[in-house]
Parts: C-alpha cells; structure tokens; sequence
C-alpha cells in the first residue's frame, strides 16, 4: 500500500518516536497525522506541524475512537510509564486490545506495533535474530511487551494486519535515554573509568528506524511479521558514548584515575548524595541557587561536583555495557528494503541537534 | 462615561475571569494570603473549575455568566484563553471596571489598541500582568542600564527556553487561533516586555526565524538592534533547557541575570573578577495585585500601562508577519540519507 496516500493515527504522538513519525509524515508526504495527546505538557514538538491532536488515553476507548477517525495507518508507540505498574499494564495491554478491536472494526490496513528488544531479557545470545524466542524476565517493561506482542499475534489471527518491530538503541534528536541522556552522562562523568567496559551497542538513528516503520506500510510483506530494526553495525559501547564526549568537547576525565583516588570516591560520593537528598527536603531552592552561583563562577568544580552527586557507572549496570550481544537486521534487510545509515552519519545531524539546543557547548 | 462607584469597606473586590492553570496556580494563592484585596466572583464556561476553585472563599458569584459579576467587583483579572482576552476586557471596560489582563493583551495589535483607547476614554485602570518586572532584580538592571553604572550598554544575548511543562487546563495554548502564536507570544512577550523597558528604545531593524511547519513555532531566534545602536540575539524554545541567562554587555562589564533564579544578578568587570548580588527575594504577583489596587484607589496609572504591553505586541507581530525558517539540519526529511 502507499503510505502518501494514507491516513494514519499516532499513539504516543508526543513521545521521542511518535514525534519523529508525525514530523516525517508531514515533511516527506505532507500528511497531517492525528495524534492522540494524553498530556499537553507534552505537545510543544508536534504543534509545529499541521497534525490534529486529539485528547484522550489508551484507556478511554471513546477518545480511541475519535482519535482514529478514518485512518487507515495506524503507528502505536504509546506504553505506560506511569509509577504504578498496574496501571502500565492496562495502559498497555487493556489499550492495545481496546485499540486493536476499533481497528478490526473500522478496516484498518497497517498497525505498526513499537516493541523493544528487550523482549530477549537481561541476557541475550551473542547473535539475535527474530526467532530467537522472547524471554520473561524481571525487568516489566520487557515483559509487557512481550504480552503485547501475544495480543499483536491474536489480532493478526483476526485479519487485522499488525507487523511488530524491536528496535534497538534509539538515538537522535530529542532521544531521552540515548542522546539526552547519554550527553548528561558524560558531562556528568558518568562514562569514566571504563577500561573494564568490552561490550557491544546497537545504536539505530531515530530516522532510519522510522525509515523502517515507513516500509512496514508500503511493502505488504510486512504484515504479520516482526521485524528488529538497529543500525548498520554494532558498535562498542565506549564508542557510542565517546562520541557523545567529543560532541561535548570532553578530552579527558574529569577525575583523576588513579587508586587513592578511587578509594575515597565512592564513599565521597555516597556521603555527598545521601546530605543532599536530606537537605533537598529542606532547603532545595537554597541548593539550586547555590548550584547556578557555582556554575557561574566556577563551572568546573560544579560538573565535578555534579559527577560525584550522579556516580559513574553503576556495578549493576556493567553486565548491560559488556553484553556482546549483535542484533541481526537481516530480515528487514531482505523483506522491507531496510538500509541503514552509519552511526557516523547519524551522530552529525544528532550533534547539531545538542549543539543548536545547547546540551552541548561549542 | 460611567461614574465607578468607590470600593467598598476600602477593599478592592476582585472577580477572576477563567479558571485554568494560571488562575488556580498563581492568583489564587495570593488572594488567600492578601488582606487588602478580596475575591468576590469567579467566572468559567467549565462548571467543574469553579467549583474546584472556589473553596475557600466567601465568593458571590460562581459560575458561567460575565454580566452576573459585574454587580459584586470593583476589578476584573482577565486569565482566560489569549483569543478571548479582547472581547471580555472589553466587557468589562464597558461596564465600568478596572482591569488586570493576562498576557499577551490581545492576539491582534489593533484589538490592543482598542483597549488601550476604550480604557483612557473610560477613566479606568488597565494593566497587564507582565509579573517579572515586579522582580526587584529586574529594577536593579534597569538602574544599571539607566545609571550607567558599568558604562553604555552595547550588546544583549538573552536566552530562554525549557522543556514546556505548563499543565494547561484546555491546550488552547496549542491551537494558532487561540493562543495567537507559539513561544514567541508565549515567553517572548515576557521577554519582550522586559527588553523594552530597560532599553527603552525603538527597534531600528531585526531579523525573525522559527521552526513553525504550518503550525505554531516552539522554538524562535530573533536578531535586532536599537536605534541607539544596541543589537542584540534572543533565542526562545519550548523544546530544551537553554542555557538560561539574560547577558548584556556593558563598556565596562557583563551582567547576567536568569529569569529562573531571578534574585541572583552576575556582574563581570573588566578586571575578569565575577560578583553576584543578591537582591530581595519579592513577592512579584502579590506586588502586582497592589500596585493594581493602589492605581484604582489612588486613581494614578498602574506601573505597567497598557500602551507599554502593545510595544511588545507590536513587535510581536512585525516578527511574525516577516518570518523566516531556521535551519535546522535535523528537520529534514527522510532523502537525507
């Protein structure tokens, strides 16, 4: 089918993805999406374009049915990420079902399911493809994907063409976790001290990812299937956030590497998290005026400072940062037409994104 | 002309016209805590608001009809969507009342005007609550720049964005018709505001661009100079956490000041030595309302006029109307591979 010529409805329009999909659907096919809104705190990104935006959640099946209309695309990004797990899981799946029978109802040609590999679980094989199968695992936001995925499988057998897709580690402008996040962290000297950090990155740029997505509609062999989307290549993970450390013109550590100094760091900085935590409750406008006078007038001591207030890379992280894990796109490679940019290229248009919005100096 | 009956009691009876976030979150916990200033009315379309908000308070009125107030206020704050700010002054001027109007004054320059006028020709008190220039920061740069404390002020780079997080009650804010524009009419009008009054000067020439898509812009760059010669950049987002700091280079120095810390001021001097100053903390909204009541007590013009809002207006709509694109690499389609 032709995506120019469709009509398509975005859930979690106004998260880092959703966003992305509404943009590229108004700049390279001037369709303007609907977009279902939960929250307009939200919305500044998309209110750039020419979309409708329409009120509701994927719990209030009425705001689902308004939000739709006459589409006959559907792009579904929203999961709940409230605190209360409970509730994430009806936003998820009580909503995918809700979602997934309005669809069947009204016709609908194409939902495009956002999963995640972490569907694999904590632990991976070294080789991942789509029929390695899915893993229960502690982590819940894996596992609800998992049971919508199940309910994606139930809608397919209904006659409602679903395809899922696993992306990777998803960077670009206005990623939260692997750009947003990934600056702050290196900025914070939380990517310090890693000679003992071997693992593999499977970064996807935000644009070939909805690249992807966009195939997903056109080639009809798309439906029923699953497909992972990462990049060109893995990468190591001291790559990915080295070039982040280049983009903010970080050369060296910020501290001191060697052993007196990591004796006393971590206790210093258990020490300085557990006062500060304490006085926040008390006095937090006091602290925040505080952290800006030092920003000002010495900026170096208030990012070491903040390095020891946010640690470095925490032990329960590193078995996440030496999986040697490589997600095969090879299928997507095959059915979709799927081909990825280098991570390269991705980072220059990421860098000028940070740089424009300043989470990086020049 | 109306003849306005005097306040009662020596009390300005205030009715609030919209509910929503502004209202709730910033006029509300000032009148609980004012003596001097008594809330009489609220107004909504939206029964639910003014029954959320009207515990507390010995109102006389609450509910959906403007016309219904107009018997138990000396005052009006106007807080409710931007499109409806020129058509409910109005109202409220036409039967006699004094008001504070939220920001922007109006959507369209010339609606602004028709305020401006209907006020002066009526006798009445019209302000607009443009809160940061109570800010006793804010008075302090302003006799820097006048004083000349740190020689002539040449330059400006002001800087102003976050992550948009007001928990607007209706969007309106993201509607173009509603909200008359996106974060230049937003916070910029603040800002606007701001650089007007302490440069108090006329814009000689400027440059505009934004990232609107046939939308409403989140992010906007403008570049200008005063017809005194001070040029400066103002960069605005909805979109990110600028670095947020007003700069302004003097013969003699740099001040800094950030709207969000707003008691802290940063002065470099030549000597490369950086001081800050702390000014007073103030109470910007409770000073607002005061200075309001006292202009309709003392019947002297409020501190900021109405005609001084449409200077930022006015600029406001230059801007928009001379629009270009910023270019952003990152906003190109999917050929860019």
């Amino acid at each position: 089918m032709k995506l120019s010529a469709s009509r398509v409805f975005i859930t979690g329009a106004t998260g880092f993805i959703g966003g992305r999909i509404a943009e590229r659907l108004w700049l390279d096919y001037q369709i303007p999406a609907r977009c279902l809104v939960q929250n307009y705190a939200g919305a500044s990104r998309l209110a750039r374009l020419s979309v409708t935006l329409f009120p509701g959640n994927m719990l209030d099946k009425k705001s689902l049915e308004r939000g739709l209309g006459d589409s006959n695309v559907i792009f579904h990004c929203a999961y709940g990420k409230t605190n209360d797990p409970d509730l994430n899981t009806r936003i998820n799946e009580e909503g995918l079902q809700s979602l997934g029978e309005i669809a069947i109802q009204r016709g609908v040609e194409r939902l495009i399911h956002l999963s995640t590999v972490a569907v694999y679980g904590p632990d991976p094989p070294e080789r991942v493809t789509e029929e390695i199968p899915v893993c229960l695992s502690e982590d819940e936001y894996g596992n609800s994907k998992i049971r919508t995925e199940a309910i994606c499988h139930d809608l397919r057998e209904r006659g409602l063409p679903v395809v899922v897709i696993r992306p990777t580690v998803v960077f670009g402008p206005f990623s939260p976790i692997w750009t947003i996040g990934a600056i702050k962290r290196v900025l914070s000297g939380g990517w310090e001290n890693t000679s003992d950090i071997t693992g593999l990155c499977n970064p996807v740029f935000i644009d070939d990812l909805v690249n992807g997505l966009f195939l997903c509609v056109e080639k009809d062999a798309a439906v029923g299937q699953t497909f992972i989307l990462s990049g060109e290549k893995p990468i190591s993970w001291n790559d990915f956030f080295h070039a982040y450390k280049k983009i903010a013109g970080i050369e060296s550590a910020p501290f001191t590497t060697d052993d007196s100094c990591k004796t006393w760091r971590p206790y210093l900085s258990h020490f300085l998290r557990s006062n500060v935590q304490f006085l926040r409750k008390f006095a937090e406008p006091q602290l925040v005026d505080l952290y800006e006078s030092l920003k000002i007038s010495h900026p170096s001591l208030a990012r070491k400072l903040y390095a020891l207030l946010s640690g470095g890379i925490q032990e329960n992280e590193k078995g996440k940062f030496n999986q040697q894990t490589v997600y095969s796109i090879e299928k997507a490679r095959t059915h979709l037409g799927y081909s990825p940019r280098s991570f390269a290229d991705g980072m220059k248009d990421t860098a000028a994104w940070l740089i424009y919005y300043e989470y990086a100096r020049t | 002309m109306l003849i306005k009956s005097p306040p009662k009691n020596g009390y300005i009876r205030f009715g609030i016209v919209g509910c929503g976030a502004i209202t709730e979150q910033t006029y509300l916990p000032v009148f609980r805590k004012t003596k001097t200033a008594q809330l009489t009315c609220l107004v909504d379309p939206d029964d639910s608001r003014t029954s959320a908000l009207h515990r507390g308070f010995n109102l006389h009125y609450s509910g959906k009809n403007l016309d219904a107030i107009f018997d138990h206020v000396d005052a009006v704050i106007v807080a409710v969507p931007n499109h409806l700010h020129y058509s409910i002054t109005k109202a409220c001027f036409e039967a006699g009342k004094d008001v504070l109007c939220e920001k922007p004054v109006c959507t369209k320059v010339a609606d602004g005007e028709d305020l401006v006028r209907t006020a002066k020709e009526r006798s009445l008190v019209f302000t607009m609550a443009h809160v940061r220039r109570f800010f006793p920061a804010v008075k302090k740069i302003k006799e820097i720049i006048t004083t000349g404390t740190l020689g002539a002020l040449t330059d400006f780079d002001f800087r102003e964005g976050t992550v948009f997080s007001w928990p607007t009650v209706t969007g309106f804010v993201f509607d173009k018709e509603k909200a008359g524009g996106g974060v230049l009419i937003d916070i910029g009008v603040h800002l606007l505001d701001l650089l007007f009054w302490w440069i108090d000067d006329e814009v000689a020439s400027f440059q505009y661009a934004d990232d609107n898509l046939g939308g409403l812009e989140a992010t906007a760059e403008i570049q200008m100079t005063f017809r005194r010669g001070i040029a400066g950049r103002v960069k605005l987002t909805r979109l990110a956490v600028l670095n947020n700091f007003y700069t302004f280079y003097f013969e003699k120095g740099v001040l800094s000041w950030n709207p969000f810390t707003p008691r802290r001021i940063y002065i470099r001097k030549d000597n490369n030595q950086t001081v800050s100053m702390k000014a007073e903390k103030g109470t910007p909204v409770r000073d607002l309302l005061l200075d309001f009541s006292a202009a309709i007590r003392d019947k002297r013009p409020p501190f900021i006029r109405g005609e001084e809002a449409l200077q930022a207006l006015r600029f406001i709509e230059a801007c928009y109307a001379s629009r270009q694109a910023i270019s952003m690499a990152w906003l190109k389609g999917g050929d860019s591979q």
